[in-house]
């Protein structure tokens, strides 16, 4: 994976003006919080606590990338787009249904196993990070 | 009789939902607890209202209809929760740690956090808002079907909208997003109770032996129905229109507005994950909607107006008992109030946040929450207009929504691939796209070199042809400049 860029900056002076006056605002409707306990009624209600992120870093963090087992999530694509085609102008009926449809719901099932597969992965990775 | 069941399962659903949201909702009534129920919504609240926004009318009445119709096409329904899911295993944890991490509260927030950039923000508010009253117009639409239904023919399509819209905006304020779960709690059960009654019973309605023979007498009665591309074969909804339209659909589906923040609102990742698992099994039960619709083919049913959208409704009205009419238009009310209000509120807090706010600094909160939610209002006349003006089937409309939808998508799948995209390659990716959807001349030429493809895939993948190619062509600015 490439490295992070550097930090950049794209909000100005003006933005980060604003954004110091609505931590402000913020703030100050903390402090209003038990009022907005008493006021039962939904049309009398506060409104934000939080409205803008205020822990915004110099740059935003990793981005997800892809890992190889992503690659399991293709197969359902090949599944049921990919032989979709191929499906279609078989003339099998089992169980007297159209077979393009059974090979949809067929794909359903794959994809089920294989989201189910890779979560068990996932599982495991994470336990041993844990244990590590 | 129909009347009285619908207003009894509508109705009881609004006293419990009612009931459950004041249970649940203990003090602070702020803008985020309304739109996100607080972040802390367990796994089975969570799948019920993650299924409960599969389970649309654009499922239940589009895809029996479409089935009718056209046949075979309606099999995109199986293609539409399975390689959304997929994407979602992915996708979704992604998004729900960057917004947890950084206290994110729409979509919009998240473009303008991730690419630094107020100004995008209020253009992907605005983008989200448009795709958003497209949804909204199916629900509507259905709804509208079945007042005319409980009213009898005296009253026009235009008063029929009108009452919808109404009580779709009544729902939204009478039960925030934590008592929309209860009620989409109650519609898949429901839900499912009808589908039960409704295919345990329709094969020997329409005189054949089992379920079975009805796919049976369908092939041979109609055996173009049954494979690609389907009854009209002018259309062209041949399996590269399945296949364009399930990847336009799989790539969409999360980066709705509201989908977007459900994600935010997951008690975890796993809690996400697990979810995405579990999901596409649920959608195996189309099979029994597909089967009605092939039923009511058998049955010679003849739709309304020949309006696909209104056929269940007429076919279960034609050949079952009141009961169980009124039990289908109850639940189908159901089926358009939950998902229509979460949509409508997440418009209101969208408008709200995204675009008053950055416009209006200076707005005080009280006058924000007043302000989004008159703006819910006037996105619910927006859908109504759109209602009287269309005339496609729930599935068309809900393509043109996942359309407009994708084209946000090269946005959200950059901010997680390639780091260094820069927020104008991503608006020129918007503006390239938008203009293939919306600008005729474009459109016609798009449909012309993509023979049968959803349009919406091609318009997403100009789009994001567009975004990546300038992120990549163009060196990014050197200003390593430090805010501090």
């Amino acid at each position: 994976m490439e490295p992070p860029d550097p930090p950049r900056l794209i909000a100005g002076p003006v933005f980060r003006q604003t954004q110091r006056k609505r931590m402000a605002i913020v703030i100050a409707r903390n402090a209003r919080c038990g009022q907005a306990a008493a006021s039962a009624l939904l049309w009398k209600s506060e409104s934000p606590i939080v409205t803008e992120p205020l822990d915004r870093p110099p740059y935003p963090e990793s981005p997800g990338g892809l890992k190889k087992a992503d690659l399991l999530l293709v197969l359902p694509f090949i599944w049921q787009l990919g032989f979709a085609s191929w499906a279609n102008g078989v003339a099998w009926a089992p169980l007297g249904l159209p077979f393009p449809m059974v090979w949809q719901m067929a794909g359903i099932v794959f994809a089920t196993g294989i989201l189910a597969l890779r979560y068990r992965l996932d599982r495991a990775r994470r336990a041993a990070e844990n244990a590590a | 009789m129909i009347l009285t069941i619908i207003l009894l399962i509508v109705g009881g659903t609004v006293a419990g939902s009612m009931l459950y949201g004041r249970r649940r909702q203990q003090a602070a009534r702020n803008m985020e607890e309304w739109a996100l129920g607080g972040r802390k919504l367990g796994t089975l609240v969570f799948w019920f209202l993650n299924a409960g926004e599969i389970y649309t009318t654009f499922a239940v009445l589009g895809i029996s209809g479409f089935a009718w119709a056209y046949g075979a096409p309606a099999y995109l329904a199986f293609c539409s929760v399975s390689l959304a899911a997929a994407v979602g295993y992915w996708l979704t944890p992604l998004i729900h740690a960057y917004g947890r991490r950084h206290g994110l509260v729409t979509q919009a927030d998240f473009f303008a956090h991730r690419y630094q950039a107020p100004w995008l923000g209020i253009c992907v508010a605005v983008a989200g808002l448009v795709a958003l009253v497209v949804y909204v117009q199916i629900q509507v639409t259905a709804l509208t079907l079945v007042v005319r239904l409980a009213a009898g023919p005296a009253v026009s399509q235009e008063a029929a909208a009108f009452v919808s819209v109404v009580s779709m905006l009544l729902f939204v304020f009478l039960a925030g997003l934590r008592s929309a779960a209860f009620a989409a709690g109650v519609k898949d059960v429901l839900m499912l109770i009808v589908v039960i009654v409704l295919a345990w019973t329709v094969a020997g309605l329409v005189g054949e032996a089992s379920v079975l023979d009805v796919f049976h007498g369908v092939a041979q009665r109609f055996p173009e129905a049954t494979r690609f591309p389907g009854l009209k074969p002018a259309l062209g909804l041949d399996v590269t229109w399945l296949v364009t339209s399930a990847i336009n659909v799989a790539l969409g589906t999360y980066i709705f507005p509201h989908m977007f923040q459900l994600c935010y609102s997951a008690g975890s990742g796993d809690t996400i994950r697990r979810n995405a698992v579990l999901q596409p099994i649920y959608s195996l039960s189309y099979f029994f909607i597909i089967l009605l619709g092939f039923a009511a083919l058998l049955a010679g049913t003849a739709a309304p107006g020949g309006d696909p959208n209104a056929l269940l409704l007429a076919f279960v009205g034609q050949r079952y008992p009141a009961w169980v009419l009124g039990l289908l238009a109850g639940t189908a009310s159901l089926l358009a109030l939950v998902p229509g209000s979460v949509l409508l509120l997440t418009c209101g807090s969208i408008f709200g946040r995204n675009v008053l706010r950055p416009l209006f600094p200076a707005m005080d909160d009280r006058r924000e929450l007043l302000a989004s939610r008159l703006a819910m209002i006037g996105f619910a006349a927006i859908a109504l207009y759109l209602t009287l003006g269309a005339s496609g089937s729930l599935v068309e409309v809900g393509l043109s929504a996942y359309a407009a939808i994708g084209m946000l998508a090269p946005g959200v799948y950059c901010a997680f691939l390639l780091r260094r995209t820069q927020p104008w390659a991503i608006l020129a990716g918007l503006v390239t796209g938008y203009a293939i959807l919306w600008v005729p001349a474009l459109t016609a030429a798009a449909a012309a070199l993509f023979v049968h493809w959803e349009i919406g895939l091609v318009a997403l993948l100009a789009n994001a042809l567009v975004a990546v190619s300038l992120t990549l062509l163009i060196p990014a600015r050197a200003t390593p400049l430090r805010a501090s």
